[in-house]
């Protein structure tokens, strides 16, 4: 049970604190709902852009970093297709300074020509060494475009095309900040060794002066329902064969999302779960194989991905897969591999609230779906999932009209094979 | 009025408060150190053995012999173990370093009379039947190529080989035909040699609830698992030629990833708790002197650090990165400039405070609950060092002046005693 308060400040920002003395650190994080489905077509990989300029210096502090180390703090970002999360962590009694910090850049930015010149740099290396220096890194920017026809889901974070990143002026940076970079649409959770009223007087100091702002409303386009089965085949100078296999899925606030996650859980949550045991251990079609849901707050995707074995066809290890597939449709999950999966999820998320900065982020996130204190009613939406809830989960989405593929196929191995 | 442009006033995270541990020795004196703390009712254990590469023969052998344990026993079989440990909804990780191998099992506290017997017998009697050592053989091989592809993979096997010399225990690093030079009698040898009570150190952190020491003397207390292993940790010396350029070329690179490094000293060495203000400010932050002239400044990387790492027997400073291909050359020239401006420029003051300032708050984080603490105790073992290492850490971050950090500088960073790899186009 974690316990919170929750705060609301008259320009819209909200405030959650979970007091945790075992620790003498604290954490600040500071959600924004804006991620890289709020992008514009032609301007996407905006969102991750911000990631690396909101370090550049705000309005009345030219440098975000060098203020924190020196009160011992510490910080980091990441941004998904959803939103945009930034965090710090630092010695409990210097919890002011980190809301200075990030009161300033909520305010306003250092907008400068050369900080984005040089960031802009940054985020293209980071572009190849993430997605075109590695082996299978560009699996991402192959699949989303295959299983996404119009929703903004088709890109990924890094973006579409790295020249939309080269071509960002500063224009558009200013735009996209002032559209999405508001207290109200911003969470702030903070956890540690702090007093939770003490906290909120604080950051109503720091806070209560940034105005409220016109954020554009979201309009996503929706995803057409997709009537038939969609397949891409890539080579590449990779040593052995990766299948990727997508289905759609509901998104993260439907009542079917937690039996969509044990379903994947059934299939492939740990050593003994029916991919790893029949796949790899019995068949030695794959030398590792997953099921996993994306988790997006919209309509999402549930994923299947191995490495094939050397020795085996790519096409009869997907068989494989198709298989357990039809197997889980057509069977009930029995009382015990359910109670299995469960017990799993509890134990996940009782390890998952050792580590205060952790709880920070997990807070921000429920606070953004709903509620906060949701956080706490997890572990009995999962157990309250059934096998035929499972089952039906199974038989609804994962049907070959609904499934986007990818083979990608190893010019080594071709070579052996022919 | 909100004076935005001033920093709030703070203090300086001093007087590190580490939680405190108890030690007792289970009654075949396997010695047992408990970190207890946290706000779960979780527990993590450590099963520690003198059974890293440098006490194998070979390569391979000493992960494959720690991580096939799992893969069957005497009484349970590969499927039977990954059932319970799910069931139970328990972790079982395992590492393998130089000198030490380890078995760690997470657990919900409620299930650990459970949990134990299977973890004994996955220690004291695997089976390393052949069909698991294929299946995971397969994997390992195929994960190996694909590292290969990896060019920083590529620029730190070779950067080690340099370092050590390629029959070095430190400097030999595994091979592609390694992988048929092993077999389950090799690992079963080596099993047999190594995981032995003699030899074992357990770390328990967290809540370990009231029955924990009964429970480890039940499965793991007796007389039936030793044998007369003597612990090896010594080895050769090694001598290798330096200011050298090493190139590993990968022509469908779109970077080039750079390692340069050179041999330093062990935790045990006076030098090394400077050596680590010396590293953060040189590259060891965000903030640090690379970071702002390679990637802040120039833009040629996403990112780019500089370590000390410290085996039982001898350290590393090196500096990694990867870069735009075409601009290598200037990388590396760069890292030099950076480590000349320490030998002969003094440390600004306000520099200086600000990384003293910043490790204080990370020695924080990094000791920060049971389990941070119980990593802290085992990145210790082999060497002779208490706890107290962290306390006198933290009294050198505090005290340390710019002329030592130049005395240091101008001790560990000569151009010529460095070795530079690069992998890439």
């Amino acid at each position: 049970m974690i316990e919170i308060k929750k705060y609301k400040l008259d320009n819209g920002l909200r405030l959650i604190v979970h007091q945790d003395k075992t620790t003498p650190l604290a954490a600040i994080n500071v959600l924004y709902d804006v991620g890289a489905k709020d992008e514009d077509e032609s301007k996407t990989g905006f969102a991750h852009l911000f990631e690396h300029l909101m370090f550049g210096g705000s309005k009345n502090i030219h440098s975000y970093d060098e203020p924190l180390q020196k009160v011992g703090g510490d910080n980091n970002v990441w941004t998904s297709n959803d939103l945009t999360n930034y965090y710090i962590t630092l010695p409990a009694a210097n919890l002011e300074t980190g809301l200075w910090l990030e009161s300033d850049r909520m305010l306003e930015l250092d907008f400068s020509q050369e900080s984005l010149d040089i960031q802009k740099k940054v985020v293209v290396e980071e572009y190849k060494q993430r997605y075109l220096n590695q082996p299978y890194g560009d699996v991402p920017l192959l699949l989303r475009p295959l299983a996404y026809k119009v929703h903004p889901y088709k890109w990924p974070t890094i973006g579409a095309d790295i020249k939309h990143i080269e071509d960002a002026n500063l224009e558009d940076v200013k735009n996209f900040f002032y559209s999405h970079y508001a207290p109200n649409n911003a969470i702030i959770s903070i956890t540690g060794n702090v007093d939770p009223d003490e906290t909120f007087e604080l950051v109503k100091k720091w806070f209560d002066d940034i105005p409220y702002r016109d954020v554009i409303q979201r309009q996503l386009p929706e995803e057409p329902v997709q009537d038939e089965m969609r397949e891409l085949t890539v080579e590449r100078d990779v040593p052995s064969d990766m299948f990727q296999m997508v289905f759609h899925m509901c998104g993260r606030k439907d009542d079917d999302y937690y039996a969509m996650d044990l379903l994947s859980d059934v299939l492939s949550n740990g050593s003994s779960s029916r991919l790893y045991q029949r796949l790899v251990k019995q068949k030695k079609c794959f030398t590792d194989v997953h099921a996993y849901i994306s988790g997006d707050i919209e309509n999402g995707l549930f994923t299947f991905a191995g490495n094939v074995s050397d020795d085996v066809l790519i096409y009869d290890a997907e068989k494989a897969i198709w298989e357990e597939i039809e197997e889980i449709k057509a069977t009930i999950v029995d009382e015990y591999e359910l109670q299995k999966v469960k017990n799993k999820v509890e134990s996940t998320l009782t390890f998952s609230e050792i580590n205060f900065l952790n709880k920070a982020m997990n807070l921000a996130q429920f606070e953004l779906l709903g509620e906060a204190e949701d956080i706490n009613k997890e572990v009995d939406r999962y157990q309250k999932v059934t096998a035929q809830e499972i089952n039906a989960c199974a038989n609804k989405i994962l049907e070959e009209r609904n499934c986007s593929k990818l083979y990608y196929l190893s010019t080594a191995k071709k070579g052996k094979i022919c | 009025m909100l004076m935005r442009n001033a920093a709030p006033s703070f203090e300086l995270p001093m007087g590190l408060n580490i939680l405190g541990s108890d030690n007792f020795k289970l009654n075949n004196d396997i010695p047992v150190d408990i970190i207890n703390g946290g706000t779960q009712d979780v527990v993590k254990i450590d099963f520690i053995f003198p059974a890293g590469s440098v006490q194998a023969s070979k390569p391979l052998v000493a992960s494959f012999t720690n991580y096939l344990m799992q893969e069957g026993t005497q009484n349970y079989s590969s499927a039977e173990i990954a059932e319970k440990i799910d069931y139970y909804g328990a972790f079982l990780g395992q590492a393998t370093n130089y000198h030490h191998s380890q078995i760690t099992l997470y657990a919900l506290t409620k299930y650990l009379p459970d949990l134990l017997p299977i973890v004994e017998d996955i220690i004291k009697r695997p089976e390393y039947s052949e069909h698991e050592f294929q299946v995971y053989w397969a994997k390992k091989k195929q994960d190996f190529m694909v590292d290969s592809e990896k060019v920083k993979i590529l620029a730190y096997r070779k950067s080690q080989e340099v370092l050590f010399g390629e029959q070095h225990p430190y400097g030999k690093v595994a091979k592609l035909h390694h992988y048929d030079e092993i077999s389950t009698d090799d690992l079963k040898a080596f099993h047999k040699a190594q995981y032995a009570s003699n030899l074992c150190k357990i770390i328990v952190a967290g809540k370990p609830g009231q029955d924990f020491i009964s429970l480890l003397n039940t499965y793991f207390g007796g007389e039936d698992w030793k044998n007369d292993t003597v612990i090896k940790d010594e080895i050769p010396e090694f001598d290798t030629e330096t200011g050298v350029e090493h190139i590993i070329t990968k022509d469908n690179a779109m970077q080039s990833a750079i390692r340069i490094v050179r041999n330093s000293v062990t935790k045990s060495h006076p030098d090394y708790l400077p050596l680590m203000v010396l590293n953060t400010l040189f590259g060891g932050y965000f903030g640090s002197r690379l970071m702002t002239n390679l990637r802040e400044e120039k833009g040629l990387t996403y990112g780019i650090s500089s370590y000390i790492t410290s085996f039982v027997k001898a350290g590393i400073i090196g500096v990694s990165t990867e870069v735009l291909a075409e601009k290598r050359d200037l990388a590396v020239e760069e890292v030099f400039n950076e480590m000349d401006k320490l030998c002969s420029e003094m440390v600004p003051e306000e520099e200086l405070t600000r990384v003293k300032n910043f490790m204080l708050g990370d020695l924080m984080r990094n000791l920060d609950g049971p389990f941070a603490v119980s990593e802290a105790y085992r990145g210790l073992l082999g060497f002779d060092l208490e706890i107290d290492f962290f306390k006198r850490l933290e009294e050198t971050i505090a005290n340390i002046t710019p002329e030592e950090i130049m005395r240091l500088a101008k001790k560990y960073f000569v151009k010529e005693d460095f070795h530079v790899v690069i992998a890439g186009k």
